[in-house]
């Protein structure tokens, strides 16, 4: 005697066959309609977490390209600032060479103080300049101007202005990398005062920027031409000064913006990377959806004829 | 005449015997589709011949039981496999719940608050503005947020956990309602099978056995008199003579889980336990390993993700000062990794004020220093607190939380993957099992029938004996 069949056992075994083939189909429909290869955790527990740290990965580079507009928009700021200051400088180089001419007389340069004096209010706005309610050049006191002038410029003395320095010398720097920061804050006392070391006495090779106005106003003022001419290498120094601070200035720019491509570049990595973890294959998805539905046709085809005849049929 | 006599005794014992096999066919297509039934056949013999010296004479056909088509080591099988596929459902269907808790592929997940909290922090120290008062608000916010997200994981698996126990609770009466039905049957059988096997009841018995394995694990065996003894996994007898012991649920004093879950006690007239790890097979063992194990395991997981998040972001924040001078921790100090994710909270200087979230060294409205230490844990890697370390050191991994948070969601999606791949493995086994015993119990309709028209030819020759002889007993009385 072979193999015993009966009717339950082949119901049984179609109506699970076409269970599992609907499953089958419900996964396949899920991930055509998804576009997704992996639509939950175990359905690929490796590629799920790959997939997790990659969208993390695409989400801390939109933060260090958001970091990076920041920073680039802060040094923009800075080095029209610093454009500003060297602009104003070379104006009071060109006075200082007319103020120290012989033919001049006292008048002349009188009048020619009274623009040094817009050059120094001028310079302590441009030194004061803000981005985002921020002064630039304040150092991690970014609340305050940094720049604080006392007294005016009072010609019967002649007394010019002092300007204290309210900020610090911090540099504030921005994240652009998971290791990478970079500076884009400059010390406000080294740029226009020429005082790196914070010790208050200006250092060897730079100078205070508003002194050397404060001195040439001092010398016009006075109808002293050799004082006046005596400024003329300061202020190449001062120029000197804001040239090499704006070079660094865009430099780091320039840095930045390679940064910039370069992380643009890696979200068109990741994202290419994450879609193929957990992007299903559009042409295989479909084709399997229509193989899918076909098996299910035929296997409840097969199910319909299964209320077979009986040996009853055929007795008389 | 005796002798004549004697064959018409011969023939209505044969359609005596035969009308018996209809019926027995009858039995048989009648119960065609019933659940848990046995093809029935007669067993015949020869009954005993007339002791003659010419020759032993024949007395007809003697039924001499009707026996039950069954396969002892298939029904073995199908209470043990029923009983572990049971188990793999339940905990194949909590994990699938679980899954969904920390599924991130179509929504938004805690690695994705997570990221933010770390955004938000490298905003505040790329903030040009002083003092950042902006960044500061939306630092709180992304805290509050993945705090809220945790929390939401949190309730999610401990109602997940609370409904498991309430199936778990209930399950208890239908076992001692099956219990009892065995129990029941075991003495009726006892008392028919005195005279013949109790066919009909021996499968409803078995039936119920199967329907009482796929609740718990259990194991059987049959006494002397026919009687199955029924024992728990653990040797624990659940049917057992006379009478059937019960199993009770207690709310579980010791459970470290809040709501507390239900401890399974086994009662008899002497004693009574807490088997309640004992159970590993059948839908209870499965449910009480989906609540202490799988789920239990899942809100751990999710502790370690609150503690240690909490626990790094403190320590850097410690560092710093906030705007207003005040120093300390982000998140409110938490004491264990246990019940991290439902405890965490924003620490009360941050609540009462942005300005305390110390994103400096110095109160300096500039200063970023120290946002930027925060932003850097992004990508900082640590060994991870288990439940159980502290206050000693971390004894996890060391990786860092977007990749624990990763690793986490893996494990998961891999045990469900697991009990899935078992569940689909056991429920082919268990197919297999059935199909076996249609092979041998199931009643085929062809086969009835033929039977129906042999035993419908037996009974017509059997008449034909009859007529015969009824025939031969004219012959004779004409003689007269």
């Amino acid at each position: 005697m072979g193999i015993r069949i009966t009717q339950s056992t082949l119901i049984r075994n179609a109506l699970a066959d076409v269970t599992r083939q609907r499953e089958r189909l419900a996964r396949t429909q899920e991930q055509a309609s998804s576009g997704l290869r992996i639509n939950r955790p175990s359905d690929d527990p490796v590629g799920v977490s790959g997939a997790m740290l990659l969208r993390a990965g695409i989400d801390a580079t939109a933060q260090y390209g958001r970091n990076v507009s920041q920073g680039r928009a802060r040094l923009a700021v800075t080095e029209s600032a610093l454009a500003n200051a060297q602009d104003l400088f070379i104006r009071a180089r060109e006075l200082a060479i007319a103020g120290a001419n012989g033919t001049q007389d006292a008048t002349s340069r009188l009048a020619i103080a009274q623009e040094v004096e817009k050059l120094h209010d001028a310079l302590v706005a441009e030194a004061n300049t803000t981005y985002a309610g921020g002064h630039v050049f304040a150092g991690f006191a970014s609340d305050t101007a940094p720049f604080v002038p006392s007294g005016g410029f009072v010609p019967g003395g002649p007394t010019a202005p002092t300007v204290a320095f309210a900020g610090d010398s911090n540099e504030a720097a921005l994240q652009i990398d998971e290791t990478v920061t970079v500076r884009v804050g400059l010390d406000g006392r080294r740029v226009f005062q020429g005082d790196a070391d914070g010790d208050s006495v200006v250092d060897a090779g730079r100078e205070d920027l508003f002194a050397v106005l404060s001195d040439l106003w001092t010398g016009l003022v006075n109808d002293d031409a050799a004082a006046v001419s005596a400024t003329l290498p300061r202020l190449d120094t001062a120029l000197t000064q804001l040239g090499t601070e704006r070079t660094s200035v865009g430099a780091a720019d320039a840095q930045l913006r390679d940064w910039e491509a370069r992380l643009a570049e890696r979200t068109v990595d990741l994202e290419t990377r994450l879609s193929q973890v957990q992007d299903a294959d559009v042409a295989r998805v479909y084709s399997d959806l229509i193989r899918q539905e076909t098996a299910l046709q035929a296997g409840l085809q097969a199910m319909g004829r299964m209320v077979q005849p009986t040996l009853l049929d055929f007795l008389g | 005449m005796a002798g004549l006599f004697g064959i018409l005794d011969v023939a209505s014992r044969g359609m005596a015997v035969n009308q018996r096999g209809i019926q027995t066919a009858g039995h048989n297509i009648a119960n065609a589709e019933t659940p848990g039934y046995s093809r029935q056949r007669q067993v015949l013999a020869a009954s005993a011949p007339l002791q003659n010296p010419n020759g032993h004479l024949g007395t007809g056909v003697e039924q001499l039981t009707i026996e039950r088509a069954s396969d002892a080591f298939v029904q073995a099988q199908l209470v043990k496999q029923g009983s572990q596929l049971a188990s793999t459902e339940a905990q194949a269907n909590a994990l699938g719940l679980v899954q969904e808790v920390f599924n991130e592929q179509d929504s938004e997940g805690l690695s994705a608050v997570l990221s933010r909290l770390y955004d938000a922090f490298s905003d505040l120290a790329s903030s040009q503005t002083p003092g950042a008062p902006v960044e500061r608000e939306a630092v709180r916010a992304a805290a509050t947020a993945a705090i809220d997200t945790l929390h939401a994981r949190d309730t999610q698996l401990r109602d997940l956990q609370r409904s498991t126990d309430a199936s778990v609770v209930a399950l208890l009466p239908e076992i001692n309602d099956l219990s009892q039905r065995i129990q029941s049957l075991n003495e009726e059988i006892a008392r028919l099978e005195v005279t013949a096997p109790a066919n009909d009841l021996r499968d409803q018995r078995d039936q119920l056995v199967r329907d009482l394995a796929e609740r718990v694990d259990i194991a059987t065996y049959e006494d002397a008199r026919g009687r199955v003894v029924v024992t728990l996994g653990n040797g624990l007898p659940l049917v057992e003579g006379g009478f059937a012991r019960s199993l009770v649920a207690v709310a579980d004093p010791t459970n470290p889980f809040n709501p507390t879950t239900s401890q399974v006690r086994y009662r008899d007239g002497a004693n009574d336990l807490d088997v309640t790890a004992d159970l590993g097979g059948g839908r209870l063992g499965g449910l009480l390993r989906a609540r202490d194990t799988v789920i239990a395991g899942a809100i751990r997981s999710l502790d370690t993700i609150a503690y240690n998040v909490a626990g790094t972001v403190n320590g850097v924040h410690n560092l710093g000062t906030g705007l207003n001078g005040t120093t300390g921790d982000f998140f409110a100090p938490l004491p264990a990794v246990e019940d991290a994710a439902r405890d965490l909270t924003l620490d009360a200087n941050i609540l009462a004020s942005a300005d305390s979230i110390a994103a400096g060294l110095t109160t300096a409205p500039g200063d970023n220093t120290n946002a930027l230490a925060l932003a850097s844990l992004r990508d900082a890697s640590a060994p991870i607190f288990l439940p159980g370390d502290p206050p000693g050191p971390a004894s996890g991994p060391t990786r860092s939380l977007l990749e624990h948070v990763a690793a986490v969601t893996s494990d998961v999606g891999q045990q469900t993957r697991t009990m899935e791949l078992s569940r689909q493995q056991q429920g082919r086994v268990l197919e297999g099992l059935h199909d076996r015993r249609d092979e041998v119990s199931g009643v085929s309709i062809d086969e009835e029938v033929t039977n129906l028209i042999r035993l419908q030819a037996a009974f017509q020759a059997n008449s034909r004996v009859v007529s015969v002889v009824d025939r031969l007993l004219q012959d004779v009385l004409e003689l007269i």
